[in-house]
């Protein structure tokens, strides 16, 4: 855990179950009309991706859990907010969720860009604990994926970790796939400089 | 699957393994989905369960219930800043909850916010609304943009402790015995004031809480003395401006001080006052709020507790 638990320990996992898009939005209708079941089980549905994604990108509990819970809030607020056409549901929370995440962070270090051109430079992430290290190798593999800069590491995160297709990774990261396809080449390869990859193929 | 998966590197496999294990924990989840649960519910309750609507207000709701000030929200706003307050759910005309609790209050708060299209507000809260607008700032950080913490403290000593005991049988004992609530707030409220307290002060604050309907109040001090939001302060990101009343025997200065130490972004000031320090010190606490205020560059929205 990026706050110094085993990752090993955490255990419990819920594998996140597909949803068809007419499946969807009738949940999503039951959701709206103030159906706490239907919003336990989409809940139970799609939280833990979106919190995956989040802990990836925050590499802090307690930050993905507000992510998380915003990002279910935003859609209890306003549902009608969600167009099927433009993604899925989950990849509409995640975008949530990470518009939540954006948004503590600029507060908690305005003026830092945010632009492509200087993402190399950029670490929107607070700094990290010690602790991480400690995690041996799994520790460094994390370690350095925390070290990428916040887009690169969005792209590792969705594509290469979540597994998601490219086309809900760009509405999640509100970008282009081609700028998706990008950033991810360029993640790849500053992690395997700073894992040193190459030295061990 | 797409292209993109073929052409995962084989030495980030462990890592995407590592992620896909990774859940909130039941305890996490149950709470979450919980404030959820609440937020749609309060959404969509009838209006007899929830706060029936906005009431923007002119009443404050403070520990002993609606100490009212009906000056003191425009005290306290800036030029150019939209003022705020509510009759809290039992007080005034707003409903009670069922439960009554600081969740409650809490989502009861942010779905009073998404009524007035707020994003964010800065909580100003005294006594009781100051636990309110810290629970919420805990529970909902991205929609507190300031907080204004007056007389009011994180936590009420060990559930069940002695000190809970005697906070209780002070406050709901005489009700217990059969006295009214006007005769509990004249033997209550005397004793919240700081040295060569204005009578007057006193003499709205009796009214008020005289008004606050008994199984509100008893509602109330149950749930104040099972607040705790100490683990929260470490957490708070938003500036906080924390005010003691020097004279106040109910949320001790040195309390308070110690809150503010614990808040990241927190500032300390005390006013010569007790409990009641808003009220007894009304142009202090405005110079006070607006002068914290000032410092804050967004959301020019205050709301008071």
């Amino acid at each position: 855990m990026w706050s110094g638990m085993s990752w090993l320990n955490r255990l419990g996992f819920v594998a996140p179950t597909a949803s068809a898009a007419g499946d969807e939005a009738a949940l999503l209708a039951r959701v709206a009309a103030g159906d706490a079941d239907a919003l336990g089980l989409l809940y139970r549905r799609e939280s833990g991706s979106v919190y995956r994604y989040a802990l990836a990108l925050a590499g802090d509990e307690a930050a993905a859990l507000d992510a998380l819970q915003e990002a279910f809030a935003q859609l209890l607020r306003g549902p009608q907010a969600f167009q099927a056409g433009r993604g899925s549901l989950g990849a509409y929370l995640a975008g949530m969720a990470r518009h939540q995440l954006l948004s503590q962070w600029r507060d908690a270090r305005r003026h830092i860009p945010l632009d492509e051109a200087a993402e190399d430079e950029v670490d929107l992430v607070p700094p990290s604990d010690t602790r991480l290290h400690e995690e041996q190798q799994q520790g460094q593999l994390w370690a350095a994926i925390r070290r990428l800069s916040w887009p690169q590491r969005e792209a590792l995160v969705l594509v290469d970790l979540q597994e998601r297709p490219y086309e809900d990774a760009a509405v999640i990261a509100g970008i282009s796939v081609d700028v998706l396809r990008t950033r991810l080449h360029r993640a790849r390869q500053r992690l395997a400089d700073l894992l040193a990859v190459g030295e061990r193929r | 699957m797409n292209d993109c998966h073929d052409t995962t590197p084989d030495w980030l496999r462990p890592a995407r393994a590592e992620l896909a294990r990774l859940h909130p924990g039941a305890d996490q989840d149950a709470r979450v989905l919980a404030r959820l649960t609440q937020l749609q519910r309060a959404r969509h309750a009838p209006a007899r369960d929830i706060h029936p609507e906005p009431r923007w207000l002119r009443r404050l709701a403070g520990g002993g219930g609606a100490l009212g000030a009906t000056d003191l929200l425009p005290r306290i706003t800036p030029p150019g800043w939209r003022g705020l307050a509510w009759d809290m759910p039992g007080y005034g005309a707003s409903a009670a909850l069922d439960p009554f609790d600081f969740e409650g209050l809490a989502v009861a708060l942010v779905v009073l916010l998404d009524a007035a299209g707020l994003d964010q507000a800065v909580l100003v809260g005294h006594s009781m609304g100051g636990m309110v607008a810290l629970q919420t700032a805990a529970t909902f950080p991205n929609r507190v943009s300031g907080l204004v913490l007056a007389c009011c403290t994180p936590a009420f000593g060990a559930r069940g402790g002695p000190q809970q005991q005697a906070f209780l049988a002070r406050r709901i004992g005489p009700l217990d015995e059969g006295a009214s609530m006007r005769e509990l707030a004249v033997e209550l409220i005397p004793s919240m004031v700081g040295p060569g307290g204005d009578p007057q002060v006193v003499g709205d604050a009796v009214d008020l809480m005289a008004a606050i309907p008994p199984a509100v109040y008893r509602a109330a001090m149950r749930a104040v003395v099972s607040f705790d939001q100490r683990a929260a302060l470490g957490g708070l990101t938003m500036p906080a401006l924390v005010l003691a009343g020097r004279h106040d025997a109910v949320s001790q200065p040195l309390v308070l001080r110690r809150m503010a130490e614990r808040i990241p972004q927190a500032c300390y000031r005390e006013l010569d006052a007790g409990h009641l320090a808003p009220f007894e010190e009304p142009e202090a606490f405005a110079e006070a709020v607006q002068a914290f205020l000032a410092g804050l560059d967004h959301a020019p929205v205050t709301f008071l507790l």
